[in-house]
């Protein structure tokens, strides 16, 4: 499956499948898209930043599929001029995208079953005002029917040395409260679902991570960190046994600590929308001196409240009619 | 393109000329351009007008209310359960984005329109 953000111009898609995370031989399930961004540089070789070299400050978005029972879903960015461009096929369980590069603005993204026309119906539409220098993480929780979603703010900041930072992130539908342990730092304690740690510094080494649910659901697994990472750990249900799992997402790593994640794929838009001086607009949106695809994209909804830190027009669109 | 000029030429949002010229011109608040673009994203045809509010006639500022005459062909009506979505949607919104005030009103000749006003602009806390 690709997991990277597509290439709305001809010639230039990324291979598909990268990476699987269950050929990595990880102990904690490692998550595609720290693998997908490497690919979508290797086929993007016309990339005005190489792996590992990035600029300082920007913004950029991921999205994380958390949400057990909702299908891989294809991602829309949606116009103000109402075009819609799928900039992201078949995102599925338990899958983070990498980061897209964008300037600060605001921008609208719609998510559809894989496979769906793009005229269908959108499961969900989702907007939200970018600030600059800042990395985002959208991510889905729980089943679909009672979907929530939450625009995380991601600091990438590069941890001390000798140390990794790490945050919890509990995705886990059905196993209630969750606690998370380990043989050092204690993640979280009664984390419902939807809760997002901060990050927090620890030594880099392998780490016993144990996480309980108010279910009775109880997972021990070996957390292996990196000096210099920055990561998510995610407690997502584990649709076979119906236990829990863990996802480890390298947020950041190496000389990537600090920065904002993958290049732009080429031919990217990377600008939000000059909202005419509109009332918000006056520092926050921008299409000045951006080099990418001139953007009508619009509009994205955050949502529901779990959280949000930037997100301005909030809320998840859902037709019921 | 601006975000205004974008809003102009979406199919699903037909516009009065003036209306369509006041989004061309950058003169509407990006809150309503942005509950408009996504509103069009769902319902065809929203029809957009940008009243001034008493005492912003000559100001800088930029339409922070629209008028919508209907939604997906269909008149506004307050009993549509149409109506109940939208101010759903819009009372869902993160604060920033929230509307203060929808109503339906009378348009010049008596049609019901779905009236949403902005407050003044805040620039967020950072």
């Amino acid at each position: 499956m690709d997991r990277n953000w597509a290439i709305p111009q001809g010639g230039t898609a990324p291979a598909a499948d990268p990476t699987t995370p269950a050929t990595r031989h990880h102990r904690i399930r490692r998550a595609a898209g720290a693998f997908a961004m490497l690919t979508a540089l290797a086929v993007c070789a016309a990339l005005p930043a190489p792996a590992g070299a990035k600029a300082a400050g920007g913004t950029a978005i991921r999205v994380a599929h958390f949400s057990i029972d909702t299908p891989a879903m294809d991602i829309y960015a949606t116009g103000f001029d109402g075009n819609e461009t799928l900039v992201l096929p078949k995102l599925g369980f338990g899958e983070v995208s990498e980061y897209l590069p964008l300037d600060a603005g605001i921008y609208a993204f719609s998510m559809r079953p894989a496979g769906s026309p793009a005229t269908s119906d959108a499961v969900l539409r989702v907007s939200a005002e970018l600030d600059g220098d800042t990395s985002y993480t959208f991510a889905a929780f729980g089943h679909q029917a009672e979907l929530a979603t939450d625009l995380l703010t991601d600091d990438l900041s590069a941890p001390s040395a000798g140390r990794a930072r790490v945050r919890l992130i509990q995705g886990a539908a059905d196993a209630g409260a969750v606690d998370v342990v380990t043989d050092g730092p204690l993640f979280a304690h009664g984390a419902a679902l939807g809760t997002v740690g901060d990050y927090v510094s620890i030594a880099a080494g392998s780490w016993e991570v144990t996480a309980s649910g108010e279910d009775g659901a109880r997972l021990v697994e070996r957390l292996d960190l990196e000096a210099g990472t920055v990561s998510s750990v995610v407690v997502l249900d584990e649709p076979t046994s119906g236990g829990l799992q863990l996802l480890s997402v390298t947020d950041a790593a190496g000389a990537d600590a600090g920065g904002q994640g993958a290049a732009a794929p080429a031919g990217m838009p990377v600008g939000g929308v000059d909202t005419g001086g509109g009332a918000m607009a006056a520092d926050r949106t921008s299409t000045s001196g951006h080099s990418g695809v001139p953007l009508p994209w619009l509009v994205l909804g955050s949502a529901a409240g779990l959280g949000v830190t930037a997100a301005v027009l909030g809320g998840i669109w859902r037709r019921t009619g | 393109m601006a975000a205004g000029s974008a809003l102009a030429t979406n199919p699903a949002i037909d516009s009065s000329p003036g209306a369509a010229e006041q989004l061309r011109r950058g003169g509407v608040d990006v809150r309503v351009l942005a509950v408009l673009a996504t509103l069009a994203t769902d319902y065809q045809r929203a029809i957009a007008g940008f009243p001034a509010i008493p005492g912003e006639h000559e100001t800088a500022l930029p339409a922070r209310r629209v008028d919508l005459s209907s939604i997906d062909g269909r008149a506004v009506a307050g009993d549509d359960p149409l109506f109940d979505e939208l101010v759903a949607f819009l009372e869902g919104q993160n604060p920033e984005f929230r509307a203060t005030d929808t109503a339906i009103v009378p348009s010049d000749q008596g049609e019901p329109l779905l009236r949403i006003t902005f407050g003044l602009p805040v620039e967020p806390a950072s």
